[in-house]
């Protein structure tokens, strides 16, 4: 560890960060605890970065010197850059060091092309085997996969890694062939193969002797650009859609454009990086994989676009008036989880909550039901006005909920079956309008009443068993 | 109002409820050992803690609850938040009278309550274990300081033990003044000096002088990627600071100096 190493690291880095893809999430290792329970499928974050991307692992690349000339990439031959490549001893030992002062979680490894695609899995390979056998390293390590690798080199790389990845970069085969010229699809999708069949080859061979080595136990993970080329978000989530009917594809990433070559003239000349887009796209593919949505009900034929204004549920609630009201203590918890402002926790708490008792509009609120915007689609809340808000509830009118919502002139209470699907859009743009200008206003937050100087804190409870919590 | 007051332990709270019911009367108020009595405090009855007592209440709670059930419990003790206790003390007491399993009802509010602040104090912990920085010291210990809302350190113990079990390291609670120290699998308590408690809450860090050789180099490569990593086109600092709120930045190796 050097000056030297110091400088190699930030250009290294500033060559990985457009890679949206890091998280540890997926198993625990033998040595690390192997959580049960959520959290510990989400990944640990340690920092998070100025642009508020959580950093989980070391992001770097190898080398970014590249035999390639991808559009979209800062790393391509045609640009000037400083080019440098990582010692595989250095790489380990700055790894490991960032490691043990819980800086990060893991490794996530990728590399530009140095002489062949072959050659430089081979270098990262050579990284691994001295981070895994010389180091004896037990974190985490992402590899990105170099397009075109060979089939038993990515073998090598997923007994040595948790996760593979292999970057789609650009939905459509057409546009990938005219961004990135060097690139097919074939050359993103054999390998993407190759991993999945070595998945499934491993999950056999566990079950027949426990012992036998695993095989990117956190299965692979995917990237695609967005903005960089013309393909509608349609597009982009039924191919999504078709890539998690597969066995071993956990995730895929959508990464704005950030337009870093601008004298491309074959890239669209982009204001600002596609944010919102970017965004509306992962709540998207959340939808499909937690919220049980399939590609097609997110965006039908009409509609080749996700609306940028409003999250693809509410768009979705809003083209389905007949869906709702939907009834929280008897809907079954699929339907719950379709109601706009009730995410997963607190469906499964009025699920949970039913059982036993009514669950009551003042219930739900506590349960972290977003009720200004849940109001228009559930059923029966009006009825429970006596009850639950201590003063009876004129008949027609929406219950109150205290919020900004209910000083807005002309509100009509109701359900959007009773108020049309055009009112309800609109009070809720309304709605996250005046949210947005409170944020603004910075309404200022109590100070929180300090325990310091109280001497020393509470004793934990003697019992061992009982502190020792999933991860 | 009739109080008890009762030793600052979760066992000694324990032998509360169990004074409680063996008074047949409950009390109002919990006050801790040598806290004040407000002017409102009327009667006040003085628990003394037993290993007896508290372990027949302990007993009765694992027959009534899961043992998620007893986390939760447990983390609503270590929240620390005020009136805690006394949640806690009506949150058991209700569990112990309830004829069958109350403890998923989320519709009676103790329970929903002690759900709630349980959540509060594991997401604590849960960001700690990303946010824990520590430091190598010349004698080769790794050293971290926190100041923690909620009193996590005891809930941090097992992941590290577990992580970095060759190590010798050392979390300090800098609010709550104490520190725990790791070698081969054991645990010790830890204290610091007072040049080093100044220097920690000053600057958060140790001084230079007491770091090991290479610390500050490597310190400065983490800062330099941190800094790197971000990309400018997608600054967006509110929500870096909503992910990560400012009160954990002290103790960062990659925040701002002079924080
Ligand atoms: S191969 Fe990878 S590193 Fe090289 S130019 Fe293309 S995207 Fe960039």
């Amino acid at each position: 560890m050097n000056e030297n190493t110091l400088k190699k690291l930030k250009i290294l880095a500033e060559s990985a960060k457009y890679d949206a893809a890091c998280t540890s999430s997926g198993v625990g290792r033998a040595n690390t605890t192997g959580g049960v329970g959520s959290a510990a499928s989400w990944g640990c974050c340690h920092s998070f970065s100025e642009d508020g991307r959580c950093i989980s692992l070391l992001k770097v690349l190898f080398t970014n010197h590249c035999i390639y000339d991808c559009a979209y990439c800062v790393n391509r031959r045609s640009n000037d850059l400083p080019r440098v490549a990582f010692g595989v001893r250095e790489l380990a030992e700055l790894t490991i060091e960032f490691y043990r002062r819980n800086y990060i979680e893991g490794l996530f490894l990728s590399s530009g092309v140095l002489r062949g695609p072959d050659h430089t899995m081979e270098l990262i390979i050579r990284s691994l085997r001295e981070l895994r056998g010389a180091l004896r390293f037990n974190g985490y390590i992402h590899v990105k996969c170099i397009p075109g690798a060979d089939a038993a080199l990515i073998r090598q790389a997923g007994l040595l890694a948790d996760r593979l990845s292999v970057n789609i970069e650009i939905p459509s085969e057409a546009n990938l062939k005219r961004l990135a010229p060097e690139k097919d699809h074939d050359s993103v999708y054999k390998p993407m193969y190759h991993i999945c069949k070595g998945v499934l080859e491993n999950r056999e061979e566990r079950k027949k002797y426990r012992s036998a080595p695993s095989f990117a136990p956190a299965g692979q993970s995917t990237q695609m650009i967005i903005g960089a080329s013309d393909e509608c978000d349609r597009d982009i989530l039924q191919l999504s859609s078709r890539l998690y009917e597969g066995p071993a594809l956990k995730r895929v990433f959508y990464s704005g454009f950030v337009p870093v070559n601008a004298y491309d003239s074959r890239l669209p000349a982009l204001k600002a990086v596609p944010l919102v887009r970017e965004n509306r796209l992962y709540q998207a593919d959340w939808l499909m994989r937690f919220y049980g949505f399939a590609a097609g009900e997110i965006l039908d034929g009409a509609q080749p676009n996700l609306d940028l204004h409003l999250d693809p549920k509410i768009a979705w609630a809003l083209r389905h008036p007949e869906f709702f009201p939907v009834d929280a203590n008897r809907a079954e918890y699929g339907a719950i989880l379709r109601v706009p402002g009730i995410g997963l926790r607190s469906a499964r708490r009025i699920v949970q909550a039913r059982r036993y008792n009514r669950v009551t509009p003042e219930h739900m609120k506590r349960m972290g039901v977003v009720m200004s915007r849940a109001r228009f689609f559930l059923a029966d809340l009006a009825g429970l006005g006596q009850g639950a808000w201590g003063a009876p509830v004129p008949s027609g009118r929406a219950v109150k909920l205290g919020n900004a919502w209910d000083n807005l002139p002309g509100l009509r209470g109701g359900t959007i079956q009773e108020l049309g699907p055009d009112y309800v859009r609109l009070a809720l743009l309304e709605q996250m309008k005046r949210g947005r200008e409170k944020k603004k206003a910075g309404v200022p937050v109590p100070a929180q009443l300090s325990l310091f100087g109280s001497g020393s804190g509470r004793a934990a409870p003697t019992s061992e068993s009982l502190l020792a919590l999933p991860v | 109002m009739l109080a008890f007051r009762y030793p600052r332990t979760f066992e000694g709270l324990l032998s509360a409820v169990f004074d409680a019911y063996k008074l047949r009367s409950f009390p109002e108020m919990l006050l801790e050992e040598g806290e004040i009595a407000p002017l409102t405090a009327g009667a006040c009855h003085r628990v003394e803690h037993t290993a007896e007592k508290s372990g027949r209440v302990f007993a009765a709670l694992q027959k009534k609850l899961s043992r998620q059930g007893l986390q939760k419990a447990m983390l609503v003790w270590l929240s620390e938040e005020a009136g805690s206790d006394f949640l806690l003390f009506s949150y058991i007491r209700r569990i112990i009278d309830a004829a069958q399993l109350l403890e998923l009802d989320l519709t009676d509010p103790l329970v929903l309550d002690v759900n709630l602040l349980a959540r509060k104090v594991a997401c604590e912990r849960s960001k700690l274990l990303g946010f824990v920085r520590f430091q190598k010291t010349a004698e080769g210990v790794y050293f971290a300081v926190i100041a923690p809302r909620h009193n996590v350190l005891s809930l941090l113990l097992a992941h590290f033990a577990d992580r970095f079990a060759a190590e010798r390291w050392l979390i300090y609670d800098l609010k709550r003044r104490c520190g725990v120290f790791h070698q081969a699998g054991r645990f010790h308590s830890a204290e610091l000096d007072a040049p080093a408690l100044r220097e920690l809450e000053k600057s958060g860090r140790l001084p230079v002088g007491r770091l090991a050789a290479d610390e500050a180099l490597l310190q400065e490569v983490w800062r330099s990627y941190f800094k790197s990593i971000a990309i400018q086109e997608r600054r967006n600092p509110e929500l870096q600071r909503r992910l990560m709120p400012r009160r954990y930045w002290k103790y960062l190796t990659e925040a701002p100096n002079g924080f």
